[in-house]
């Protein structure tokens, strides 16, 4: 693997030299491989939002250096919005920024702003959407006659199609329902696997984060808490628990039945990892009524 | 215990102005809230939900049909008000509901506008912002405050106006988790200590567990009307209506499908524990 962001010594400090000035980021290093899924995790305010920020150029840092790619992007200040076709950013509802009379439209707005014309726009969104499973027949409708996780998946592909190097979501699936919410988290993995992309996530829902993050970044009023992969970070629940953030619930479960004496492995963090381990251990024990 | 609302075989319609076409979004709906219950009702985005919201308190008024707000026809357009004052109403969204500029004098603009005097209206704010514990914060502007703070800024501006019942139309939609489990506690704070009827709509069922009653809404039809564990239990119905099981249920089901014992009627995190020790026979070692 070889690493595509490295972040060093990032500090933004917002109203910076008047007395409103508030330091939203201290000192965050990090670096982070192509390829990887990373979910970004915090209580509100615990400046996710003002990193995420950083990644693609829509905020200078105060001090410190965001590296894409091995070039620090802001190398170059009046070329800084060449890096948003490396760093894909998605924003919260991203479908209330859909516009255009047809998905296929919308969709073709991103790669066409970078330049690309005719057939290879044209190839560019049919791979594209392909790659993620928009079906053909959607491009051709409007996009609000799309179901709320339909319009929500058009509006990612919108991003994708720039073909970014790193693919940034903020809260992709808040306010879906669990549908929804699986074909986007398919849709993200698709993504990654198809183009070898970087993928970071912020979200608030840990049972997610346990189904598709391999590293979890942890956010604490504005210091990087902690930094490892997600089985490492679910592992100290009391230390997420002093922030105000927990396990995944069946996490929390199998936490309980190890305060009641008995011994359970400390990795389980999804229902089908605990179904497997709860049956398998009762078999042994000769538990099960068969 | 008596009703505080009642509806009886209520439809709404909306109209598209560009075509023909009606859109059905209430069918033919009879539901009672009860006095000082806490009730919660479980959907789906497009299950019709929000538009039983308003038609609770007279935003909107029945197709066909009536609501019954204290025995009063939301129809009734002379009791419009009174009706308002009855039933409060929280959005999803707190930027969308906070009008000053002053925590305080947000919580007063609804007394306020009822012409209620000044010496009562300080009384009410001082008492709505210290029910949700932002009283310290009574002189913050709402801006630089948390999503969850500015929803419980919201919710005391409706208790200030001592409504008998309180509709929260997805509070916590917006909300961190920890900023959605704060609201759901003042939430049943309210109907526990003051004895204000509460009519709860969401799509998280964690936030359903310590109603009186849970009613699931698809399609604009109730669908299951109940107590929380025997509506949780059924999860193959709520999953398949596209809603969310806590996770404690979905690990009890899948359980189940191996062992015919486990008993699902259990949402708590404690008693799930308790559950799996015992249908699975978990020894200590």
């Amino acid at each position: 693997m070889s690493t595509i962001l490295q972040v060093k010594d990032l500090t933004h400090t917002y109203n910076a030299d008047t007395p409103l000035a508030k330091t939203a980021l201290k000192n965050i290093s990090f670096s982070v491989e192509k390829g990887e899924i990373v979910g970004i995790i915090g209580h509100t305010g615990s400046g996710k939002t003002t990193l995420v920020g950083h990644l693609n150029g829509l905020l200078k840092p105060t001090s410190g250096e965001i590296i894409v790619d091995g070039k620090n992007i802001w190398d170059e200040p009046k070329k800084i919005s060449k890096i948003r076709s490396l760093v894909g950013l998605v924003f919260q509802y991203p479908e209330y920024q859909l516009f255009e009379e047809t998905v296929y439209k919308d969709i073709a707005f991103g790669p066409k702003n970078l330049g690309l014309s005719g057939d290879e726009l044209d190839n560019r969104i049919r791979e594209t959407c392909k790659a993620v499973s928009i079906k053909e027949d959607l491009l051709y409708k409007s996009p609000f006659d799309l179901s709320g996780g339909e319009k929500r998946r058009v509006a990612i592909a919108g991003v994708m199609a720039m073909l970014p190097k790193i693919l940034v979501l903020d809260e992709p699936v808040a306010g879906l329902d669990p549908a929804g919410r699986n074909s986007v988290i398919k849709m993200i993995e698709d993504y990654r696997d198809t183009y070898n992309a970087t993928v970071m996530i912020v979200s608030h829902n840990m049972e997610n984060m346990a189904q598709i993050a391999d590293k979890l970044l942890v956010m604490n009023k504005g210091e990087l808490y902690m930094y490892d992969t997600t089985e490492n970070v679910f592992k100290r629940g009391e230390k997420l628990r002093e922030i105000g953030l927990n396990v995944p619930i069946v996490t929390r479960v199998i936490d309980v039945i190890r305060q009641k004496g008995i011994d359970v492995p400390d990795n389980i963090f999804t229902v089908e990892s605990a179904v497997e381990y709860i049956t398998s251990k009762s078999q042994k024990a000769g538990g099960l009524d068969a | 215990m008596d009703n505080i609302i009642e509806a009886k075989n209520v439809s709404f319609e909306f109209n598209n102005d560009d075509s023909e076409s009606t859109k059905v979004i209430i069918k033919n709906l009879n539901l009672d809230i009860k006095r000082g219950s806490f009730t919660c009702i479980l959907g789906h985005n497009g299950s019709g939900k929000s538009t039983l919201a308003k038609l609770f308190n007279g935003l909107y008024v029945p197709t066909s049909g009536d609501v019954f707000v204290n025995g009063i026809n939301t129809k009734e357009e002379k009791s419009s008000i009174k009706i308002k004052n009855t039933v409060g109403m929280v959005f999803q969204n707190p930027d969308n509901q906070i009008v000053a500029s002053i925590v305080e004098d947000d919580v007063a603009f609804g007394p306020e506008n009822l012409g209620i005097n000044p010496e009562e209206t300080r009384k009410r704010v001082d008492n709505a912002l210290k029910t949700v514990d932002m009283y310290e914060f009574r002189n913050s502007t709402p801006h630089r405050l948390s999503g969850g703070q500015k929803q419980r800024i919201a919710i005391a501006g409706v208790i200030a106006m001592q409504p008998e019942c309180i509709v929260l139309d997805e509070p916590t939609a917006m909300l961190d988790p920890k900023g959605r489990q704060e609201i759901i506690k003042y939430i049943e704070k309210l109907n526990r200590e003051n004895g204000i009827t509460i009519i709860l709509i969401t799509h998280f069922m964690e936030e359903a567990q310590n109603a009186d009653r849970v009613i699931v809404l698809n399609d604009g039809l109730i669908i299951s009307d109940g107590k929380p564990k025997d509506i949780f239990s059924n999860i193959r119905l709520l999953k398949s209506i596209g809603l969310d099981v806590p996770q404690t249920t979905e690990l009890l089901y899948s359980l189940k499908e191996k062992n015919d014992k486990v008993n699902t009627h259990i949402i708590s995190i404690e008693e799930t524990a308790e559950e799996i020790i015992s249908a699975f026979h978990l020894e200590e070692k």
